[in-house]
């Protein structure tokens, strides 16, 4: 699955911890998401969208 | 807890964890409790049976002894992953009990089929249980390590 979370988290101007904390998650788990290693369950990517203010599907998109 | 003593914690925490949340801290110190007991059971037990020449169904108390803080270090390990509410560093350590299982059931596997067709392949006594917390250890080390990333990132 790809995502633009980094992106959407430097237009933020958050470091990843920042994100992390405000999503209550660790670092790694930011990081890991970012770079693709780690899909995030339902739950997480709710928390997520909704921090961004955007649907799920504007930041998680399946990958071909 | 002491200054010093807190930060001896938060480094091993951080070396197995990578981070600290309180699901991981509750984690190290029921561990550490649960080890202790552990430990203290095979010393005693061992010292039990070697000097009081137990015999008969005390020697297979003794023997139960040690196995029931293993199965409470599992219990502390099931309580890490209900209570760890990050579910990345909960599905690192489901990983890393993966990792450990398959290191534990290949060794003895293939001991198992040494002892059957060779006069080799007795393991020394609990070597099964040390291996296995050596490898989650080590799996845990390598995840976190895997995952080491700048600060300012």
């Amino acid at each position: 699955m790809n995502n633009r979370l980094k992106a959407l988290r430097a237009q933020k101007g958050w470091s990843q911890q920042e994100l992390a904390d405000r999503l209550e998650v660790s670092r790694q788990s930011v990081n890991a998401i970012e770079t693709g290693k780690y899909d995030p369950s339902l739950p997480l990517a709710f928390k997520i969208a909704k921090l961004f203010g955007m649907a799920i599907e504007a930041i998680f998109e399946v990958s071909e | 807890m002491g200054d010093e003593e807190g930060a001896m914690t938060s480094f091993w925490l951080k070396m197995l964890c990578g981070t600290e949340t309180k699901a991981s801290k509750a984690y190290t110190r029921r561990t550490a409790v649960t080890m202790s007991a552990y430990l203290l059971l095979v010393i005693g037990t061992t010292y039990v049976v070697r000097h009081l020449h137990v015999k008969g169904w005390l020697l297979y108390v003794c023997a139960v002894l040690p196995s029931l803080a293993i199965f409470k270090q599992l219990h502390v390990v099931a309580m890490y992953l209900r209570e760890e509410g990050d579910e990345y560093l909960r599905q690192q350590a489901v990983q890393s009990i993966l990792w450990a299982a398959a290191a534990v059931l290949g060794l003895t596997a293939f001991m198992d089929f040494l002892r059957s067709y060779t006069p080799y392949g007795t393991l020394p006594p609990f070597t099964v249980f040390v291996t296995f917390w050596l490898v989650y250890a080590l799996a845990q080390l390598l995840q976190v390590r895997r995952n080491l990333v700048d600060a300012d990132e």
